[in-house]
């Protein structure tokens, strides 16, 4: 029902009221608060959490009627893990389900819940309340009870909602629309979030809402339900057409898994992963690996590897740290077993196509003046870590700090373009490339690009020293190097490609750093190295020419788009051009 | 042949007046004052094991033989209007609310009509409330 009030007269009317008691409302007080079990998610590197849970289909005393198809279980878990996933929280399907004969329990009557299976979030689904036909389900906190109406399971996240009062969720309309109107006690302020922890749903980043589905739940309402601005997508809320969580929800219900005695028995080391790089390809280096779960209690862990790999120091802690030996073997594997029983294994690459650092497509030299130039990090597919793939990439343009450029209005800085203004030496991708701008300034800088996995973890790919100087002295007379691409565009997958070189030059002497990088490698004095990428930055072509005539055959290339074709040669020379395929 | 038709009038002519006698029954029902004193909706209350929650201090309503009606809210708001009860026992209102001025019409569902219990919920509600009144004098 819509409410039009006098505001203040009402404000003035509720608040003289602050009692529930008045307000007829008798609030139910198994949940637990959120400043008792607060824990804040503020990194994306934080631990998940994992939940047991046991799905249970009741059908009648002879075995009839079932509340639902069990082929649906997939699409019930995907769903549920879909929405609680992005807030760290994972659910295990334990077994596969079972069934419950009981006619009263498939009809839900009083006193005929089934027991539980321990350690797992019971999931009931049924085939009616008798008492209350339109009900889609029931839950609550602490009783690792979710009851589903079978039509209901895959149903405007049904299911979702109810695992969410499971897990300490409250409805985000509480006390403004009760079942007896506003209840001023404990409804939140749309005009004010003051007071948002103790206050309707006790999350703070929800804002105050109402429902319409109880007739007459909004009376005595004193805001007015036109100054509310609810979030009808919540999932905790009774609008139609529910979709995620808040943040604060999230955090709500991590923190209450994270802490709250109810929940304990129900936590799992089942959908744990081994986090960490997915690749170590470089001898000396260390990196740290760790369980994805959270701590239960506490546990022990016995870490192990295989392959060219070593731990160093301790391998009984939550956290290894592991390097790499020689010889190498092309992959190796990192295992951990929790209490003495559940084993979680990571293989990794250990031998890699581009080393750990690559080249970006990228003169250890530049003249001056140059203008805009592209960057391409090579990607080999085979690098990807599927568990954790990588979202975006940021490349960061280093100044020696000893001796920074006296800036005047004509000297320019070394920039991306498409860079922030007031960041202009950091650029953040969502493929792997980037335009780069020289500047007008003779100096050396480093350019280094990193790439940034879906769960936050950072690595570092690429490092390159470039002297940006005078083109008189270039030292390895990289400008005259030319490459003539035809026909462009191209036809049938064949590239023709010529590389036109000055006569008398030399190798280039490029700058000799502690480990041995990509030009100094045997295989990369192979002469005329190309590769080809498309313009979301895929690497599609790579291979090495001795001549400097050859012909690419057989590209797979899509008809109207734009690539770019990188080509390396032995003199340092570099050369960057696009082509269209016909 | 004239029993026959007879029979046949009678038995068509009560068919098509059932609805209407239902509701009309329903009307009869529910005159008189009810009192809100509980409600379920889809949270378990983990004392009872079960989804209702009562209410103190619930709301009042009154039916009239004449379909009028009358809701009286603490603290101090009050619906006043028309109801009526038809097609598969939707309950309908049209009210006025004192003192906003504000009318509004509204549709239920009702689940249970007896002596003593009047429960309904709003159509396509799946979580709830559904809401339990109980009767205060009779007519
Ligand atoms: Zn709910």
């Amino acid at each position: 029902m819509k409410n039009y009030y006098n505001l203040f007269v009402y404000l003035f009317i509720c608040l003289a009221r602050l009692n529930a008691q008045e307000c007829g409302f008798v609030d139910t007080e198994n949940y637990q608060t959120y400043d008792q079990y607060h824990f804040n998610r503020s990194s994306a590197n934080v631990d998940i959490h994992c939940i047991n849970v046991c799905f249970r289909i009741v059908r009648d005393n002879n075995g009839a009627n079932a509340a639902i198809n069990p082929n649906i279980i997939p699409q019930v878990l995907s769903e549920m893990n879909s929405k609680f996933n992005p807030h760290g929280i994972y659910f295990n399907q334990v077994g596969t389900f079972d069934y419950i004969n009981s006619t009263n329990y498939n009809n839900y009557l009083q006193g005929s819940s089934p027991a539980n299976i321990p350690n797992c979030l019971n999931i009931y689904f049924i085939k009616n309340f008798n008492h209350n036909p339109s009900l889609g389900g029931i839950a609550t906190f602490g009783t690792l009870r979710v009851t589903i109406k079978g039509i209901h399971a895959t149903n405007d996240c049904t299911v979702s909602h109810e695992v969410g009062h499971a897990l300490n969720l409250r409805h985000t309309f509480r006390c403004t629309s009760t079942a007896n109107g506003f209840n001023a006690s404990c409804a939140e302020n749309p005009f004010n979030s003051v007071e948002c922890h103790i206050r309707g749903d006790l999350v703070c980043d929800t804002p105050a809402d109402y429902t319409t589905m109880g007739g007459n739940s909004n009376v005595n309402n004193p805001y007015g339900l036109n100054n509310y601005n609810p979030d009808k997508k919540n999932i905790m809320s009774y609008w139609i057409g529910k979709q995620h969580f808040s943040p604060g929800q999230g955090e709500r219900m991590f923190s209450s898994i994270t802490g709250a005695p109810e929940l304990q028995s129900i936590r799992s080391y089942n959908c744990a992963n081994v986090v960490g790089p997915s690749k170590i390809c470089r001898s000396g280096r260390i990196d740290s690996y760790r369980v994805s779960v959270a701590p239960i209690g506490t546990p022990t862990y016995n870490w192990s590897v295989s392959g060219c790999l070593q731990i160093i120091g301790s391998s009984t802690n939550s956290s290894v740290n592991i390097t790499r030996t020689l010889p190498s073997t092309s992959n190796s594997t990192i295992s951990v077993t929790i209490n003495g029983s559940i084993v979680k294994t990571k293989t990794i690459r250990t031998r890699c196509l581009f080393g750990v650092f690559r080249m970006a497509g990228l003169y250890d030299w530049v003249s001056k003046d140059y203008g805009d130039m592209g960057l391409i990090i090579p990607i080999d597919p085979e690098d990807e870590d599927l568990d954790d793939p990588v979202v975006k990439y940021m490349w960061e343009i280093h100044e020696q700090e000893s001796e920074p450029t006296a800036l005047n209005s004509e000297n320019i800085k070394p920039y991306f373009v498409g860079a922030l203004p007031n960041e202009k030496n950091i650029f953040t991708s969502s493929t792997n490339q980037a335009i780069v701008n020289w500047g007008n300034i003779s100096k050396s800088y480093l350019i280094t690009c990193h790439e940034i996995t879906q769960s936050g973890e950072k690595y570092l790919i690429s490092e390159n020293y470039v002297d940006v100087g005078d083109p008189k002295n270039n030292p390895c007379f990289k400008n005259n190097i030319q490459s003539i691409i035809a026909p462009n565009p191209v036809r049938n997958g064949l590239i023709n490609v010529i590389v036109q070189k000055p006569e008398n030059t030399s190798p280039c002497n490029y700058k000799d750093l502690e480990q041995p990088q990509f030009f100094n490698s045997e295989l990369d004095k192979v002469n005329n190295s190309i590769t080809i990428f498309d313009y979301q930055g895929n690497e599609i072509y790579r291979n090495v020419f001795e001549t400097n005539e050859f012909t690419i055959e057989n590209v797979n290339l899509i008809s109207g788009n734009n690539y770019v074709v990188n080509l390396f040669t032995n003199e340092g020379g570099f050369n960057q051009q696009v082509i269209i395929a016909e | 042949m004239k029993k026959i038709i007879i029979l046949i009038l009678f038995v068509s002519l009560g068919c098509s007046d059932s609805e209407d006698n239902s509701n009309g029954l329903m009307m009869n029902k529910i005159v008189g004052d009810w009192k809100l004193v509980g409600y379920y909706d889809d949270e378990e209350d983990p004392e009872t094991g079960f989804n209702y929650h009562t209410v103190e201090n619930g709301f009042e309503t009154t039916f009239r033989q004449n379909k009028t009606f009358e809701t009286t809210f603490i603290p101090s708001e009050t619906y006043s209007g028309k109801f009526n009860i038809a097609n598969d026992s939707i309950l309908t209102f049209n009210y006025t609310i004192t003192p906003s001025g504000i009318s509004n019409p509204e549709r239920f569902k009702i689940l249970i009509l007896n002596d003593n219990v009047l429960e309904y919920i709003a159509p396509g509600a799946i979580f709830g409330p559904q809401l339990r009144l109980e009767r205060i004098n009779n007519p």
